[in-house]
């Protein structure tokens, strides 16, 4: 079996204008890609298709060979974890309480194995100190960083049971802080090389995704104008076309295969 | 103090408060004599206090119990539906179609209690389901509310035409029954509903981890393997058929199901796993206490149940909004 997830043909629309056009990439586990583009490109609906939130109207989205429309609500959360772009709670949980409920698709595991997951996935994001805070007091950066521990709670239930496992993130660094969002991103390039992880991330910060991904892919107007590694899709032309603006990229100065973005005038 | 310990201690306070109730009352039993007997000691209770005792006072305070019970269980699960700590099974119709069963009863039949809670009964089913399909329309649970409220006010507005042509009896009538009591309770009502709600009640309490879920959002909840569209469907049945039979025998009690799981977060937090188990206690607890007032506080006359539960509640509400906001 194949581990990876795969888009054939995959469009998508949204009241009746198309939003993605016929898109082809694979997501294999083990990797970090990256998914970069301007606003409205398309990028939140590529992550709530692949999340089975949106139905996709023409091609095939294949999760480990199976057709995604096969697979029930259950069956999805036991083999990816999806992280939100927001998630706002008016109710008084705490931090863990809403981390432990990345184990929800698997109500059979025990609560030691629910503790250890726990644990581990506190510590990828910095937060075992914090374990007993209540949600709603802490800062948008902190509870960017919990939901960011559920999903990996549930990633780490996934692999228990499946061996490996995919997580789909929007923006998972928007709200954090430059020493955190370089953290994050190095822990979840570990943990999906370590654990056999597919890890698709939306992101805007172009020289986070040069630094941490192993591949990005560039979408503009519901298409894919790249899908390489940062190296080679991360050029000054192919940026301008993303993005619409003039941008700069140059060697850089400390690593020989990795590139800096700038914004050019 | 951990969670368990406060469940323990509601448990403890519970019984107790189920010992006085069923002792005292119009007719007084005492405490010390239905010990005695319980103890084993035949001769402890005489003929009319057994009577009392087995007939009206057991199965009293067993559909208190019940019925506090489930309004705790199903507010907090609604609460928790619908993201909104304000929301009750009120909120689909469902007191609204039963207070119009009711009164088509108690106005165009001849009445008779059977009647009103076959037709209260039946009545609220029909408008939630009303509301359910209308909320279909929008994918989200909040078409729920707004077809819920549109149910609601036609219902109130057919409630009133019915009215209209009731006389100054069956007004009356109808006055009691919106104000709900437990008075009606008998052992038959219990065999007959018992395991209704006890089973709604079991099935709510399972589902704890949706619940949870549906706090981060529905779309959350997706992503951990809820489908909405089942859970949507689930729950409402599930508070649907713990709480419909209830209301149709007692008529409207307000306030408990939404003050009580209120409470119960304020001192244990959000937890669906502490939440719905304390609101089931809390609740009977509450309305438990609330009849043994209504029943003695004016003996041997009888106050309505529900006037006192939103003649405490109602304050009460209002001081905990209060006290969130100095917080």
């Amino acid at each position: 079996m194949t581990q990876t997830i795969r888009a054939q043909g995959l469009t998508v629309y949204r009241s009746k204008k198309r939003v993605l056009n016929q898109l082809n990439f694979q997501l294999r586990v083990g990797q970090v890609v990256g998914v970069l583009g301007a606003n409205a490109a398309g990028k939140s609906t590529l992550l709530s298709t692949m999340a089975g939130d949106l139905p996709l109207h023409e091609g095939q989205l294949w999760i480990n060979e199976q057709p995604l429309c096969v697979l029930d609500t259950r069956d999805q959360a036991r083999l990816r974890a999806v992280l939100p772009q927001q998630t706002s709670i008016h109710f008084d949980l705490t931090l863990r309480e809403v981390v432990e409920m990345g184990a929800y698709p698997f109500p059979e595991a025990s609560p030691e194995q629910l503790s250890q997951w726990v644990q581990a996935s506190l510590e990828d994001c910095d937060l075992q100190h914090l374990h007993h805070r209540r949600y709603q007091q802490l800062s948008g950066g902190q509870q960017q960083r919990v939901q960011l521990a559920r999903v990996l709670v549930q990633a780490r239930a996934i692999i228990f049971y499946t061996g490996h496992a995919y997580i789909l993130l929007d923006e998972p660094t928007s709200s954090l802080d430059p020493g955190h969002q370089q953290r994050l991103m190095k822990r979840l390039q570990a943990f999906s090389r370590s654990a056999q992880v597919g890890v698709l991330t939306i992101m805007h910060d172009l020289n986070l995704a040069a630094r941490w991904c192993d591949r990005v892919i560039l979408l503009k107007a519901g298409q894919i104008l790249a899908d390489a590694a940062p190296a080679q899709a991360l050029t000054a032309s192919l940026l301008q076309q993303t993005f619409d603006t003039p941008l700069q990229v140059i060697a850089h100065p400390m690593q020989a295969d990795r590139v800096l973005v700038l914004t050019a005038g | 103090m951990t969670r368990t310990t406060a469940l323990n201690i509601l448990w403890f306070i519970l019984i107790l408060t189920c010992i006085g109730a069923v002792s005292n009352g119009a007719y007084s039993i005492g405490v010390r004599p239905m010990l005695d007997w319980l103890a084993g000691d035949p001769l402890a209770l005489d003929e009319i206090s057994r009577n009392v005792l087995f007939n009206i006072r057991i199965p009293r305070v067993l559909l208190g119990l019940l019925a506090g019970a489930a309004l705790g269980v199903t507010g907090a699960t609604m609460q928790a539906l619908f993201r909104n700590p304000l929301a009750e099974p009120g909120l689909v119709g469902l007191s609204a179609g039963a207070s119009m069963g009711a009164v088509a009863a108690i106005v165009l039949t001849s009445g008779g209690f059977l009647m009103i809670s076959s037709a209260a009964f039946a009545s609220s089913l029909l408008t939630t389901y009303c509301a359910y399909v209308l909320g279909r329309i929008s994918k989200s649970v909040s078409g729920l509310i707004l077809a819920g409220v549109a149910i609601n006010a036609i219902t109130f507005s057919l409630v009133g035409l019915v009215i209209i042509g009731a006389d100054d009896a069956q007004l009356r009538d109808l006055t009691f029954w919106s104000m709900g009591s437990l008075a009606a309770a008998n052992w038959t009502m219990l065999v007959l509903l018992g395991p209704m709600i006890l089973a709604g009640l079991c099935f709510l309490l399972c589902r704890w981890r949706v619940l949870n879920a549906l706090l981060l959002g529905e779309r959350e909840a997706q992503h951990l393997g809820f489908s909405i569209k089942t859970v949507r469907v689930e729950l409402i049945v599930g508070v649907v058929l713990t709480v419909a039979p209830l209301i149709a025998v007692t008529g409207g009690i307000g306030f408990v199901g939404l003050v009580m799981p209120h409470l119960v977060r304020m001192w244990l937090g959000a937890d669906h796993r502490w939440v719905l188990a304390a609101s089931a206690l809390s609740g009977a607890l509450s309305l438990t206490l609330a009849d043994w007032l209504a029943r003695t506080i004016v003996a041997p006359a009888e106050l309505p149940l529900g006037l006192i539960t939103s003649l405490v509640g109602g304050p009460f509400f209002i001081w905990l909004l209060f006290r969130g906001r100095a917080k």
